[in-house]
C-alpha cells in the first residue's frame, strides 16, 4: 500500500496539523507536508487545493488574500473550531495506533 | 512555447470545469497560478519549460483537478443559495408571525361564498409552505457546511428540489389569496402583494441558481453508490 493510500481519511488532520504553527499558503503546506515527512509523503499537489477548500468551507480554516512578487496568495490559518478539531484527531490518532500496534505486534 | 504559456494551458482546462461568477472562478484560479509558479520556482527558472512541466506533473491531470475544484466551489455556491433563501423567510416569517400574534388577522379579511374555502386554503398552503421551504434551506446550508454531507450532491439536489417545489406553492398560494381576499382589503393586499412577489422572486431565483449549479456536478462516489 503506498502513502496516498495510508493516507485516506487523514489528510484532514495533516493539513490541519501543517496550519496548527503558523498561516500558510497552498503550496507552502504542500512543502511542509513534503519535509516533516523527510519526502515520504509526495502528495499530488492538485489534491492539496480542493482539501484545503473543504476545510476553509466546513469553518475549520480561515483565509486571507495578500500579494507577492505581484502575485495574489492565498494563506490559510487555522480557526478555533479547526484547533479543536486537530486535537479531536490527535486523540483518535492515538488511540488508532495503539491498538493496531498492539494487534501486529509479534505475539508474545 | 513558453512556461507562462504551458501554465495558462492548465489553468484554462481547469477553468472549464469551474462553476460560478468569473470573479469566482478567478479566484480559485489566481491561488492555483501562485501554486504552480512556487512549484515551479521549485524546480528552477519559472519561466523556463522544463520546471513549468514539472511543476504541472506535481499538480496532476487539470480535468481532475478542476472537477475537485469545482465540486468544493459549487457546494458553496449552494449553501449561498440556501441562505440567501433563509434571509428573506426567516425575517418575513417573523414579522408575519408577530404581526399576527400582536394585532391578528381581521376576519373581514375572509371573503363571503365560494371564495372563503379557496381563500383559507391559500393562507393556510402559504404557511405550511413557507415553513417547508425554511425546513429544507435550512437542511441544505447543515448539508453544504458537512465535510461529510458536503460532497452528496444528489442529497443537495433533492433538497433544492423541495425548497423550489414548495416556494412555487407559496407564491401561488400568495397570488390566490390576494385574488380571494374580500374585496375592501383587496387595495391593501395588493400593495403588500408588490413587495412580497419581489421577496418571492428574489428567493426562487436564488433557488434556480443552485439547481443550475447543482445540474453541472460531476457524479461523486456517493451518488454513484448511494
Amino acid at each position: 500500500m503506498n502513502s496516498a493510500e495510508m493516507l485516506k481519511g487523514h489528510l484532514d488532520g495533516l493539513l490541519l496539523a501543517v496550519l496548527a504553527d503558523e498561516p500558510r499558503h497552498g503550496y507552502a503546506v504542500v512543502e511542509e507536508l513534503r519535509r516533516r515527512s523527510d519526502g515520504e509523503l509526495d502528495l499530488p499537489s492538485g489534491t492539496i487545493y480542493p482539501a484545503l477548500h473543504r476545510l476553509e468551507r466546513t469553518g475549520l480554516v480561515t483565509s486571507d488574500w495578500s500579494t507577492q512578487g505581484g502575485r495574489r496568495r492565498r494563506t490559510y490559518r487555522l480557526t478555533r473550531a479547526g484547533r479543536g478539531e486537530l486535537a479531536e484527531h490527535r486523540v483518535g490518532w492515538g488511540r488508532f495506533t495503539a491498538v493496531v500496534e498492539r494487534i501486529l505486534a509479534a505475539p508474545s | 512555447m513558453t512556461g507562462h504559456r504551458l501554465i495558462e494551458g492548465y489553468l484554462a482546462a481547469v477553468a472549464r470545469r469551474l462553476p460560478g461568477s468569473a470573479r469566482e472562478r478567478r479566484a480559485v484560479l489566481d491561488e492555483l497560478h501562485d501554486g504552480l509558479m512556487s512549484a515551479a520556482a521549485r524546480h528552477g527558472d519559472p519561466s523556463a519549460i522544463a520546471p513549468v512541466r514539472a511543476a504541472l506533473q506535481e499538480f496532476g491531470d487539470p480535468t481532475v483537478l478542476g472537477i475537485a475544484l469545482g465540486d468544493e466551489l459549487r457546494t458553496r455556491l449552494v449553501r449561498r443559495s440556501a441562505l440567501t433563501i433563509l434571509g428573506v423567510l426567516v425575517p418575513v416569517g417573523a414579522a408575519w408571525g408577530a404581526y399576527a400574534a400582536v394585532a391578528g388577522f381581521p376576519s373581514t379579511t375572509v371573503p363571503d361564498s365560494w371564495a372563503a374555502p379557496v381563500f383559507a386554503l391559500a393562507v393556510d398552503s402559504v404557511r405550511i409552505a413557507a415553513v417547508i421551504a425554511q425546513c429544507g434551506a435550512v437542511l441544505l446550508v447543515a448539508a453544504t457546511s458537512s465535510r461529510r454531507l458536503g460532497s452528496w450532491m444528489r442529497l443537495q439536489q433533492q433538497l433544492v428540489r423541495v425548497v423550489t417545489a414548495s416556494l412555487t406553492v407559496c407564491a401561488a398560494a400568495v397570488v390566490v389569496g390576494i385574488a380571494t381576499i374580500a374585496t375592501p382589503h383587496l387595495h391593501s393586499a395588493v400593495l403588500a402583494g408588490g413587495p412580497t412577489a419581489g421577496l418571492m422572486l428574489a428567493m426562487l431565483l436564488a433557488a434556480r441558481r443552485a439547481r443550475d449549479h447543482l445540474s453541472t456536478a460531476h457524479p461523486t462516489g456517493h451518488d454513484r453508490h448511494p
